[in-house]
């Protein structure tokens, strides 16, 4: 039967042949295709080449050609790698890799490793033929199958093929135990469980003679302690070994199948570096065994070839991580100062990137190469001079500022725009820190902003304004310098004309009294601000400042005021709506209100904390009548970057610790007095307060600290839910903390606390769970988008509840946050609690999968499910 | 250092106390890859209790090496963590047309994502590594400079003409110098014995039917 099977078999497969040989000789040669696609002139002829080749390839898959398939694989390799797609190979591939022949083994690995990644599903089948040849007779079958495994393997793939890895590890054959070395380090990748299986296996590694074994094994060893403590602690007695290892490589002779430009098996050396700074780090016993033998590489590594400069820079690395001598560490430093002044600019670069992660150690060390590192900055590649900025602004300090600081100003003036932001925030945070006196900063600031045109951050236009408002002194210098710079600048460098406009409305009395140094008539200044106001390139913001600097002049000139009004009256038909109502407001001021003018624009007080500085919008009107939308930012809760209210959150939370005490209750007040600007914000939290002033009185368990901590310190856009939150210990008990409110609290206190309260009572609970002796309730507080869940887990299964965890997970839309649990174990007939808060912004239909597990009786129980019943209030 | 070891170090520390029995261990060991996947499935989910901080315990040490023509045609690749077919080519010509406009005064390293590149021009190719930020990229270079004295040798003073027509045989070079992103040997002596060895191997193995690709 079979026999005739085969005859049968073999007619086809002749037949097959002839066919073949009518319908096309032979395949065409993977080099004559190449040619042809290479000698195609336009991307379309190539397209045509490829996909009529493409099309046979096809062809002779689906008919099982075996004789061919090999260079139609390879074929189709090339034209994978020209980007089009080759997928349809991979089938093919496998079919090669099952071949006896090597040749077949080659190109179907090959087609597998650029074919097939692990995301494949075809891995199934691959495994089966890895496995075959990972027990070849023929070294090479088991390398090409421990290369591809080495490359490509999944989880999956790992766990089924860790046993035979873990054999070759053992291998006699030097050529299979340095490649299973590297599997093996995937396999741990993948799945770390894995690890100790290859434990005793690896350490026999180190005793090799062989490099490739030996680089592998220490690679392998190096990722393990990566890994794990366990594993690190536990190879931290082969330090000597590995120290011996490093010596041998660096006292022996010339041996030229190693070496490399006069250094011996720098891969090997470099490998052994990292090792030993991984089983240094932290740990003076293993740092002192290896102090030596860093020296000697150290000194005597050739350093004039790139390869030597390599260890050199691992070596550096090593002394940095480990407990060092000091000695040792200036020497790495001077290192690196050396690689400096290197001509090779990937030497440069590694050494300045490598003094920035040592800079904050051993400052002093690095301060000696600063000049070196200021030439830096003028290097040719960007990257360098990126480098050296930052490490820049890490050596400034006050002793070197003023040098520093030119170097950097003219830095900043010609650098890249993608600079300039970072650079002048940089140059103002270090201004602030160690400028000499106020005159120097201010010249500094005005400095950075002109240099920076218009990359200025916010911040720094806000922080010089602040600085020249504190500056009593100095504020006739600022103003006219300012005005040295306004009178000439060009309009399209926004930063400068808001500080200048800024300072000029608050300080031009000092600009025209003469104080300032320089001779101003009021027309002039007029002259100045018509441009401004009128000019296309101004930004509305920088029109703003200098409408209501202009309208604060109005206090200050004599002669030009009804200029001023007309300026400030055409405004109010202006097309942008902030500049329309500033204009009409301040017109108001002209007419209908005219005597609170002067009163009005008094001016500002000096800013008395930098918190407050960071809105410039608020520093803007603060002083200014504030018109409507400035009131509602202050009274919107949910406005981002009201800083001031952070503030007062922490006050908040110390008065909150506070007020645990039974004594200080009522007593709570907010302890700093609140700025004008944010009134409201104050009041409200003192409401909190003083609702938690009356928690001590009555039984409820008081949240833990550590939460309110959470709670008060997350986004302002929480807030409101907060308040909630901390509310919700005390609903059993609603009417007396309500009578205990101090009666300082405001409407604001009521309009927040009330809904809540009725809110939240309006809502069911729910059972989420009953099972196994576990039940689960819920209750549920909404505040706007925000629902805080009160899980309440009890304990009916008659016997103690260990390691209790609860999981749980939302849809996409939703946002889910899980406070700690209020214990991890239960006695029987306890309860355990656990706050959850989900973000609904879309108001989507809740449900949650969750997944419980517990021990109890020293078994592990687990069980999953879906919470779909959640009350629809919820969410409408 | 993520570490997947102690992936909640007060659980693990608790199981091992309480129960010492392995297989407990196993299973809880399961139910947490079980989770692993499902989160992986449904990305958006938030799973929770910093039970599963830590897992990114990959550690592979190049990521990957193209080869490419001063024209921007690629030439080589070797992928050594797993991408779709389209992110593979949206980095592959990202890198490409960063790389060639940058200038010859610029450094050979390159901060992109959060891997360094490190390139090297030789004639009109262009080698192309992603390494991990602890990776050292001097080194890197001479890795480099080992795999093209390798072709140098094999080929005989190699060129890029070599590389397009042979590209199966600068694939095979590269594996034998490299497995997963590591170098397994550091003697070109033995990196070229093996080649051979190989080559030898694939003619016999051609038996009757010898044909070439």
């Amino acid at each position: 039967m079979s026999s005739i099977k085969q005859v049968i078999n073999d007619a086809v497969e002749k037949g097959k042949e002839v066919y073949e040989k009518v319908r096309q000789p032979n395949p065409i040669r993977l080099r004559d295709l190449i040619r042809q696609i290479r000698s195609a002139k336009t991307a379309a002829e190539e397209r045509a080449v490829v996909n009529r080749e493409c099309a046979y390839i096809r062809l002779t898959f689906r008919e099982e050609d075996s004789v061919w398939r090999c260079r139609n694989v390879a074929k189709l390799l090339y034209i994978h790698m020209l980007g089009y797609p080759a997928h349809f190979g991979q089938m093919e591939c496998l079919k090669l890799i099952a071949s006896p022949r090597f040749t077949d083994k080659r190109i179907g690995y090959l087609g597998a490793m650029l074919l097939l990644d692990e995301r494949q599903d075809v891995h199934l089948l691959i495994t089966n033929s890895l496995k075959n040849d990972l027990n070849s007779s023929t070294q090479f079958v088991q390398g090409l199958a421990l290369c591809t495994l080495g490359a490509i393997a999944s989880p999956e793939m790992s766990r089924d093929l860790a046993g035979e890895v873990e054999r070759l590890l053992k291998s006699s054959n030097a050529y299979i135990r340095k490649k299973a070395a590297v599997c093996a380090l995937r396999i741990i990748c993948k799945v770390p469980e894995l690890m100790e299986m290859y434990l005793p296996a690896t350490r026999s590694l180190l005793s090799e003679k062989n490099h490739g074994v030996l680089i592998t094994g220490v690679t392998l060893i190096t990722e393990m302690c990566r890994q794990s403590p366990d594993m690190l602690a536990h190879f931290k007695k082969i330090v000597p070994n590995l120290v011996r290892i490093l010596k041998n490589l660096i006292m022996a002779g010339y041996s030229p199948e190693h070496d490399v430009q006069g250094v011996s098996d720098p891969f090997l050396q470099v490998k052994i570096l990292k090792l030993l700074r991984i089983l240094g780090h932290e740990d003076s016993e293993a740092s002192e065994t290896m102090n030596d033998i860093l020296a000697q590489v150290a000194t005597n590594t050739e350093s004039s070839k790139n390869v030597g400069n390599a260890i050199l820079y691992e070596t550096v690395l090593s002394i940095m991580d480990i407990k060092s001598e000091s000695g040792l560490r200036v020497l790495a430093i001077n290192i690196l100062g050396r690689f400096l002044l290197n001509a090779d600019k990937n030497i440069r670069y590694v050494a300045l990137n490598t003094l920035l992660r040592v800079v904050h150690a051993d400052n002093s060390a690095v301060q000696r190469h600063r000049t070196t590192i200021l030439e830096c900055l003028k290097d040719a590649d960007i990257s360098i001079r990126r480098r050296a900025m930052e490490l820049c602004f890490a050596l400034i300090n006050s002793n070197n500022i003023r040098t520093m600081m030119k170097e950097l100003l003219s830095f900043l003036e010609t650098a890249e725009p993608e600079f300039k932001a970072t650079c002048s925030s940089k140059c103002v945070l270090a201004a602030e820190k160690y400028s000499p006196n106020v005159r120097w900063h201010i010249d500094t600031l005005l400095k950075v902003v002109q240099a920076a045109g218009n990359h200025v951050p916010d911040d720094v236009v806000s922080s010089a304004i602040q600085l020249i408002s504190d500056a009593r002194t100095e504020q006739a210098y600022a103003v006219g310098e300012l005005w040295r710079h306004l009178s000439v600048a060009q309009l399209e460098f926004q930063p400068l004309i808001q500080v200048a406009t800024w300072c000029i409305g608050e300080f031009g009395d000092l600009l025209l009294n003469g104080q300032a140094d320089v001779t101003v008539v009021e027309s002039e200044l007029i002259e100045v601000y018509q441009r401004i106001l009128w000019s296309s390139q101004c930004s509305i913001p920088t029109k703003e400042y200098a409408l209501t600097s202009l309208m604060k002049l109005s206090a200050r000139l004599s002669h030009e005021v009804g200029s001023i009004q007309q300026v400030v009256s055409a405004f109010g038909s202006h097309l942008n709506i902030e500049l329309q109502q500033r204009g009409i407001e301040y017109n108001q001021l002209f007419t209908r209100h005219g005597h609170m003018r002067g009163a009005l624009l008094e001016r500002m007080p000096p800013f008395e904390n930098n918190r407050i500085q960071e809105n410039d919008k608020i520093a803007l009107t603060n002083g200014v009548d504030a018109s409507p939308d400035n009131q509602a930012l202050l009274n919107d809760f949910t406005a981002p970057n009201n800083n001031a209210n952070e503030n007062y959150e922490s006050n908040a939370l110390l008065d909150l610790l506070g007020g645990m005490d039974p004594g200080e209750s009522n007593a709570v007040q907010p302890s700093t007095t609140p700025a004008p600007v944010t009134a409201p914000a104050p009041a409200v939290n003192s409401d909190i307060l003083d609702l938690l002033g009356g928690l001590d009185s009555t039984p409820a368990a008081p949240v833990p600290a550590t939460n309110m901590n959470d709670t008060m310190s997350s986004g302002q856009s929480t807030n409101s839910s907060n308040s909630a939150y901390l509310l919700d210990g005390l609903l059993n008990n609603s009417t007396p903390i309500i009578t205990s409110l101090n009666p300082a609290a405001t409407t604001a206190s009521n309009t927040l606390t009330t809904p809540a309260v009725q809110k939240t009572s309006s809502i069911p609970g729910i059972n989420a769970y009953n099972k196994n002796g576990i039940k689960l309730d819920m209750t549920f507080e909404v505040q706007e988008t925000v629902t805080t869940i009160n899980m309440q887990a009890t304990n009916n299964t008659g016997t103690n509840v260990t390691d209790f965890l609860f999981q749980a997970a939302v849809p996409k839309s939703l946002q889910l946050q899980m406070l700690n649990p209020s214990s991890t174990s239960m006695a029987p007939t306890s309860t355990l609690n656990q706050i959850i808060k989900v973000n609904n912004p879309n108001k989507v239909a809740l449900r949650m999968r969750i997944k419980l597990s517990w021990s109890a009786n020293g078994s592990l129980v687990q069980d999953q499910g879906e919470i779909s019943n959640f009350p629809p209030a919820l969410w409408q | 250092m993520p570490s997947y070891a102690s992936p909640s170090p007060d659980l693990e520390g608790e199981t091992k106390s309480q129960h010492p029995k392995q297989a407990f261990r196993t299973s809880e060991r399961a139910a947490f890859l079980i989770l692993r996947r499902l989160c992986a499935d449904e990305p958006a989910i938030v799973l929770t209790s910093g039970a599963l901080d830590g897992l990114q315990g990959l550690e592979i040490k190049m990521q990957f090496m193209l080869l490419f023509s001063r024209q921007g045609k690629l030439r080589l690749q070797k992928w050594y963590e797993a991408h779709p077919d389209k992110v593979k080519k949206k980095i592959t010509r990202e890198l490409i047309s960063t790389i060639l406009a940058r200038k010859p005064k610029m450094s050979s390293f390159l901060e992109w994502k959060d891997l360094k590149i490190v390139y090297k021009r030789y004639a009109s190719l262009y080698f192309c590594c992603a390494i991990e930020q602890e990776d050292n990229e001097l080194l890197t270079l001479e890795i480099i400079h080992r795999y093209v004295e390798l072709l140098d040798k094999y080929f005989g003073s190699v060129c890029e003409l070599d590389i397009i027509f042979n590209f199966e045989k600068a694939y095979f070079m590269l594996d034998e110098l490299m497995v997963g992103g590591e170098v397994c040997e550091t003697s070109k002596k033995n990196v070229l014995k093996a080649i051979a060895a190989q080559d030898l191997l694939q003619e016999v193995s051609y038996g009757e039917t010898a044909y070439e690709l």
